[in-house]
């Protein structure tokens, strides 16, 4: 279970307060499939950025399970994010200079066995592909590459942020359908997007705007008291 | 191989100027270090090697010398035991090097003035090994001044009879315009039998050693040693030569103290400027790393670990660059010892050492940038 409580992240911009997110409670259950969606600058990488430990709130707590995550000191939330994590980005992050299978074994303090890696990447369409380098990839194949990297250490949670943005509806369909495989094996995804073309993948919608949970997908809203 | 090597490497290989460019600060720098080391330990070898020629720069006598006599004489009336040169010898660290000690007199032959001198073989201290500065003579030989020669008619290779002894004339020296000019010199030994003073000598003559700084009194040390090896003895400097020297010495030293630290300031700000460019390149790749669950200590690792690869290369081409250099200058600056210019196990290993740590230095500030680089700022881009 993941709980986000009155998570507020404000900056300062010109001496005013610039909301990205905005007393944001919410709570994932554990292999729930849940997209998260609303217009761009809304606060949605921020969140999960929030949720992956790399971005501390302004206020609020954000817990996985018993563990308070911006409790934790810095090395633990590295260990941390080293075994339970896993990312997509939109735009790929791949090492440009490394092998699709380099790219893979990037992961983690400790690669992950060079079988596995060979195999999630086989299961993609990738086997062809292993020591190519990212330019020589299509986006489609660029995308599955990071998603063998982002599966390859068998996390507990996948987050993807806006995983499809760049992809042709083919190739966009394999990541969906490869992160819904992930959830059918117990893992927990939370999926930003910016469409509802992929709304049938999820349990549940949330909508942010303007760093405001408006939709928490259960009829209620994200909001708490006044 | 492990990943963090194999990521190097790759990288290296894949931003080639940034590495070509960073290499080539390093190997500079290596390569002038190298040869301005190579060159001042020529140039402190020049200088011992021209001291060497120009002769001895200390002179030990008897405590109770008269100056005044001596100065006028040009040699001690009192003499010491031979076996004060042996103990000095035996003396632990002593500065001085190459003595040899010596036996004067004054000596009338065939109603001639002339002087005779007598000198032992070169002392060197046990374990020291210097190759000898000034020849030794024979028994039975003797080197006869240009003034005596001509007097007495003397030729090379003839016979020369002094105190009952007969010697065979080695050589005769050209005219010195000095009182070279009416000596005879022979082995020690000889010359006190002649003079009637077996085991005596007036004169210990010496040149300190080299191992002194500036800051050091070379009269003063070299006195305290004497005082404790033979008491009954005292030192005279010739301290020109002996200033001249040390002089030149210095002057070397100041040299390279100067210019060494101006160049590898300069080729250190080229490595770091090389380096935050680079961590400036690789922002995505460091946000992405740590995303992962990679530590910012292992972000830093991989740039240092990066600078002692590319140290390393650099210590390897930059010794050799710079041997070279000091190959090809030496000669022209050190005619007299840039034979003995070439590869120094010591040096080798001083760089293979040194120009590593050089580079991890200078490259510190950008690895701790890219390690403490947040990595939201960069995942949230695109
Ligand atoms: N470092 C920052 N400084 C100031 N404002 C920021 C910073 N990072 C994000 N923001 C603001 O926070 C808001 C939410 O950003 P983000 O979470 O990236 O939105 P989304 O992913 O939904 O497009 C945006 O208005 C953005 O300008
Ligand atoms: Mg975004």
């Amino acid at each position: 279970m993941i709980n986000l409580e009155q998570v507020t992240k404000s900056y300062a911009k010109n001496g005013a307060e610039v909301y990205a997110l905005r007393e944001v409670t919410l709570e994932i259950l554990p292999g729930e499939f849940l997209a998260v969606r609303g217009p761009s600058g809304s606060g949605k990488t921020t969140l999960l950025l929030t949720v992956a430990g790399l971005l501390r709130p302004t206020a609020g707590k954000v817990r996985h399970g018993e563990r308070d995550l911006y409790a934790l000191s810095r090395g633990q939330r590295v260990e941390w994010r080293a075994a339970e994590i896993g990312f997509v980005f939109q735009m790929f992050h791949l090492v440009p200079y490394l092998s699709v299978l380099d790219n893979v074994l990037l992961a983690g303090p400790i690669p992950a066995p060079r079988e596995t890696a060979v195999r999630m990447l086989e299961e993609l369409g990738l086997s062809g592909r292993l020591k190519h380098r990212p330019a020589e990839l299509s986006a489609g194949e660029c995308q599955r590459t990071a998603l063998a990297r982002a599966l390859v250490r068998s996390p507990k949670l996948i987050l993807a942020d806006e995983p499809t943005g760049n992809l042709d509806p083919d190739n966009a369909e394999t990541v969906m359908r490869r992160l819904k495989q992930f959830q059918a094996d117990g893992g927990t995804v939370i999926v930003v997007t910016h469409s509802d073309d992929h709304d049938r993948y999820a349990d549940r919608v949330v909508r942010l705007e303007a760093g405001q949970l408006v939709d928490n997908g259960d009829g209620t809203t994200g909001k708490t008291g006044g | 191989m492990s990943r963090a090597v194999r990521l190097i490497f790759s990288e290296l290989r894949f931003r080639k100027l940034n590495a070509a460019l960073s290499l080539l600060s390093v190997t500079a720098a290596a390569a002038l270090f190298v040869a301005f080391y190579t060159l001042t330990e020529a140039q402190e070898r020049e200088t011992r090697r021209v001291t060497r020629d120009l002769g001895f720069n200390l002179r030990i006598v008897s405590r109770e010398t008269e100056m005044d006599r001596f100065y006028a004489d040009g040699f001690s009336e009192k003499t010491l035991s031979e076996d004060a040169v042996h103990r000095l010898v035996q003396h632990p660290n002593l500065s001085y090097n190459h003595l040899v000690a010596t036996l004067q007199g004054r000596y009338q032959l065939q109603g001639n003035d002339v002087l005779l001198t007598g000198i032992s073989p070169e002392y060197a201290p046990p374990g020291r090994k210097k190759k000898p500065m000034i020849f030794s003579i024979e028994r039975g030989k003797a080197y006869v001044g240009f003034h005596v020669a001509q007097r007495l008619g003397l030729r090379q290779g003839d016979p020369l009879e002094l105190g009952g002894r007969t010697f065979h004339v080695e050589r005769t020296l050209a005219e010195s315009g000095t009182n070279d000019d009416i000596r005879i010199t022979a082995n020690l030994a000889d010359v006190q039998a002649v003079l009637g003073l077996p085991g005596r000598i007036n004169e210990i003559k010496a040149i300190d050693c080299l191992c002194l700084t500036p800051d050091e009194n070379p009269l003063g040390i070299l006195r305290s040693e004497l005082e404790a090896a033979v008491p009954e003895a005292k030192v005279v400097m010739l301290r020109s030569m002996a200033e001249t020297r040390a002089r030149q010495r210095q002057s070397a030293e100041k040299y390279f103290a100067l210019l060494t630290p101006i160049i590898l300031i300069g080729c250190a700000i080229c490595i770091g400027a090389l380096a935050m460019l680079n961590v400036n390149d690789r922002r995505q790749e460091i946000g992405l790393f740590r995303a992962m669950g990679n530590s910012s200590a292992s972000v830093m690792g991989l740039f240092l670990g990066k600078a002692v690869i590319i140290g390393v290369i650099g210590a390897l081409l930059g010794y050799f660059a710079g041997l070279e250099l000091a190959v090809a200058f030496g000669p022209h600056i050190f005619p007299q010892t840039s034979a003995a210019i070439g590869f120094s196990a010591n040096l080798f290993g001083l760089a293979l050492f040194a120009v590593p740590a050089f580079t991890v230095l200078a490259s510190f500030l950008p690895a701790a940038a890219a390690a403490t680089q947040d990595p939201a700022v960069v995942l949230r881009e695109g």
